[in-house]
């Protein structure tokens, strides 16, 4: 389990908290582009099921489809919304990571901290505002059905789980930025393949058989399909406790791994003079 | 050559409001205050003229150079670059042609290439011929020592070197008019001086018109014969340099550290009530206009009635004045 | 006119010259965007893969369209790519103003200083897809065929410009116009799509509003019925030529606001 923060670092979840409130009018545009991509992306889904010759395709019948594809949209964003690739990233490009490893305090929790204030203040500004408008509509315009109480519990849970994943993730793949000089470019290859690996294009049942199987052991399911499934209530309540527990294995996992790497970088920092 | 009629600028910006609440006040009002950065500015600037353009941050110098530079239109009133308004878009190019622009705070050249392409890209756009291209390079690298870093990409450059090129890029097609914005911010001493004293030779190499704009008294005094003061939209002053000194009398300053104390009342009773003290510094502060007072006189009380351990005299600078001028808001 | 030719070579060998330095920001880059577009690839076929058969859309008609509409969109991102810059904050960090005390035409000056490397991991991805899969389609590629659609494939490279320069002139009026014009930037991924699958409203977005699918699909699914495209070639080209002159018209007027307001 979690340790409790100390004084030092609850400032840290503050300013994260903080911080997205600042941000939210420029992120506010950004919305817009999205609404428009996700409509059409319901109209695409709409005309696929309509062709097909089944009512249901690897597993989802046309409205779940729709279903998934706004709940994953929107989920994606409240599990992606630490800022520690560009955190880290930026940090070590611009030589700045120097002042702050000078600080008496650990770098990469403070990151965490700062993400986990991320992940509420997203949670509040915009998850909350959206999901439930569009849960809303789902069901009173498709019949989608409400989850149950303890799906929303098991998502919270989730939630939090992945995003804490994705942050460290989001950490490791930032230190790349120390050795490439170049932080746009593996941002889009990361985006890439985080968004394509964890379900956020397509639902990873339409993957072929022997990747579904590979991606069992890869974190990045983990990140989104999980919570997305558990908040429609796709998964029953063992199955969403097992799933969970996966999550709990990678945070764990890269948790420590992000630390690991990040010794290592600092050492490099060190040697080199930043 | 430049004449200023009547201009006037006024800028619409939204009402802004602190806190959180009042940023999405301000997201979804449309209500817009009404400033009047530019207010009926009138003047004449004839060929060669040096011009010194002065007025506090906000006071709307920059706005009237950017008006003169043809990057924003007046509202009301005109601007003529002999007799040409060069916001209007026939005559922008022609204008553009002949004048010269340094921004201070920004470089006009390319970051990451070497500096003598920024100038071979600049040839081409001023459409500058072979000859008098070359023929001014080679001066302008003589004048602001540029040969030292030619091929140095410009982002490698310090400060001060940054702005000379920048000087040179301004000035190598040959502009009939230059426009110096805040050309010495941010140097030190040394540098200022020579940028200083390369504008002041080119001027009199090319006879360039040239309006300045800075903060920097010292510069003012040591390149212009003219300045035009400008607060809150108005020009307060403009006239030669000589003549803001001469209108605000000829103020001295003498500092004094003595041993004890005099007695200031009565040392000020002894010259008519004419003197005005100030400590500063452990220094007493004498200042006293010199056509009512003579400097030898007050200096004569001052060594009879204390022990003197050191003594300075200040005389009137420009800085002065100037804030004078715009506390008294009037000439 | 004559200048302008004259001098666009030269800005293009500084701004190639210039982004040399960062050689290795362009070379991930240009990896970033082979791998999202791979991903989005990928998704398509996923997609459609999942069911029998679209109509008379199979693999290889996808592929190649997808390649088709790549190259264009290449070629736009790599030499106009600072319009996004337009869009997102040269209007007020107040960079016009440099810009503006040159006798040279704005528009120009912003457009001819980037040159965006990043942008050939998309054309190299494209000419591969319409190499490898171009010969497989079931058309006889003849004179009449393959000029039409380099045609269109031009004229789309123009359209892609003409609807960033739209979106990015509108920030003389909004500040920051960079959502708008990604939002908008994005819609073109639809053209991968059969366009027969889509709700009426779709289509017309697509055709008539923000025609990425009229340039870039309408072609290669005509040739795929074996219909001549001359005329659609026509009509594209006219289009698209509305759309760039409404975008510079735009462009003027928003100039002309930025004088009048400042930043």
């Amino acid at each position: 389990m979690r340790k409790r923060p100390t004084n030092r670092y609850t400032g840290f979840i503050k300013a994260g908290v903080l911080g997205t409130f600042v941000y939210k009018f420029s992120i506010f545009g950004w919305l817009v582009g999205d609404i428009v991509a996700l409509v059409i992306y319901c109209f695409l889904w709409i005309a696929v099921f309509a062709n097909s010759p089944t009512a249901t395709i690897n597993g989802f019948t046309s409205t779940g489809m729709l279903a998934y594809v706004v709940s994953a949209r929107i989920i994606g964003h409240l599990v992606n919304s630490s800022s520690s690739f560009y955190n880290v990233g930026s940090d070590i490009r611009e030589g700045t990571i120097a002042n702050r490893l000078s600080k008496p305090i650990n770098y990469r929790r403070t990151q965490m901290y700062s993400s986990i204030g991320q992940y509420i203040g997203s949670f509040i500004l915009f998850f909350f505002p959206l999901y439930v408008p569009a849960q809303l509509i789902l069901h009173f315009a498709f019949g989608v059905a409400f989850p149950a109480w303890y799906n929303i519990l098991l998502f919270l849970v989730s939630s939090f789980l992945s995003m804490l994943i994705i942050d460290s993730f989001d950490f490791i793949i930032g230190q790349v930025a120390f050795f490439t000089g170049a932080l746009f470019g593996v941002m889009l290859v990361k985006d890439a393949v985080m968004s394509f690996l964890s379900g956020g294009m397509i639902p990873l049942s339409f993957f072929p058989q022997g990747f579904q199987t590979v991606f069992k052991f890869l974190p990045f399911s983990s990140m989104l399909q999980t919570p997305a499934f558990i908040a429609l209530g796709m998964y029953s309540f063992e199955e969403a406790l097992i799933k969970i527990a996966w999550q709990c294995v990678w945070v764990v996992f890269l948790g420590l791994l992000s630390y690991a790497t990040f010794g290592r970088t600092v050492k490099r920092v060190i040697s080199v003079g930043g | 050559m430049i004449e200023a009629q009547h201009v006037t600028k006024v800028f619409y910006r939204p009402i802004r409001k602190q806190g959180l609440s009042g940023m999405a006040k301000t997201l979804f009002s449309t209500r817009k205050e009404k400033i009047v950065a530019v207010n009926d500015v009138n003047f004449s600037i004839g060929k060669g003229e040096i011009v010194g353009y002065i007025g506090a941050n906000g006071a709307g110098k920059s706005t009237t150079i950017k008006m003169m530079c043809g990057i924003l239109t007046p509202t009301e009133g005109k601007i003529l670059i002999d007799g040409m308004e060069p916001y209007k878009g026939k005559y922008r190019n022609k204008v553009l042609k002949h004048i010269g622009v340094v921004f201070g705070q920004r470089t006009q050249l390319w970051w990451d290439l070497p500096l003598v392409e920024s100038f071979k890209l600049l040839q081409s756009i001023y459409e500058i011929p072979e000859k008098d291209y070359n023929e001014r390079l080679t001066n302008l690298k003589s004048i602001l020592e540029l040969d030292k870093f030619m091929d140095s990409p410009v982002r490698t450059l310090s400060l001060g070197q940054r702005m000379r090129a920048d000087l040179a890029a301004a000035f190598l097609h040959n502009p009939d008019i230059m426009f110096l914005d805040e050309p010495t911010i941010g140097l030190d001493v040394l540098v200022k001086e020579k940028i200083i004293a390369a504008i002041k030779q080119i001027h009199a190499q090319y006879q360039t018109t040239i309006i300045l704009t800075t903060h920097d008294m010292n510069d003012i005094a040591n390149l212009c014969e003219r300045i035009i003061i400008i607060d809150e939209g108005k020009i307060l002053f403009d006239g030669p340099l000589q003549d803001v000194k001469n209108r605000f009398g000829d103020t001295r300053q003498v500092f004094v550290s003595a041993k004890d104390r005099m007695d200031l009342e009565e040392f000020n009773k002894k010259f008519a009530g004419q003197l005005q003290f100030e400590v500063i510094d452990h220094y007493l502060s004498i200042t006293f206009d010199a056509d009512k007072v003579q400097t030898k006189d007050v200096l004569r009380y001052v060594f009879n009635h204390c022990e003197v351990i050191d003594v300075k005299i200040k005389e009137n600078s420009i800085e002065k004045v100037v804030k004078v001028i715009y506390e008294k808001k009037a000439y | 006119m004559l200048k302008y030719l004259k001098i666009y070579p030269k800005y293009l060998a500084m701004a190639i010259k210039s982004k040399l330095a960062y050689r290795m920001d362009a070379i991930i880059g240009s990896f970033g965007f082979i791998a999202s577009n791979t991903a989005a690839f990928f998704t398509l076929y996923l997609t459609i893969t999942a069911i029998p058969a679209l109509g008379v859309w199979t693999i290889e008609k996808m592929v190649f369209l997808y390649g088709f509409c790549l190259v264009p969109k290449a070629i736009d991102h790599i030499l106009s790519d600072n319009l996004w810059s337009l869009g997102n904050w040269m209007v007020t960090k107040g960079d016009l103003d440099p810009i503006l005390t040159r006798p040279l035409n704005p528009l120009f000056q912003i457009v001819a200083r980037e040159f965006q490397y990043e942008g050939f991991g998309e054309l190299i991805l494209g000419i591969i897809f319409l190499a490898i899969y171009g010969p497989k389609q079931n058309i006889v590629w003849t004179f009449n065929n393959v000029m039409p659609l380099v045609l269109c494939g031009f004229f789309a490279i123009f359209l892609f410009f003409g609807i960033k320069l739209i979106t990015a002139s509108l920030a003389f009026w909004m500040k920051r116009s960079i959502s708008l014009m990604s939002g908008i930037y994005e819609l073109s991924n639809f053209t991968k799509y059969p366009l027969e699958i889509f709700h009426d409203i779709v289509k017309v977005i697509l055709v008539a509003i923000i025609p990425f699918s009229l340039v870039m699909y309408y072609p290669v699914s005509y040739l795929y019925e074996g219909k001549s495209i001359w005329v659609l070639t026509g009509i594209i080209g006219l289009v698209v030529s509305f759309l760039v002159g409404l975008g510079y018209l735009l462009f003027k007027l928003g100039l002309k606001r930025y004088e009048s307001a400042g930043s």
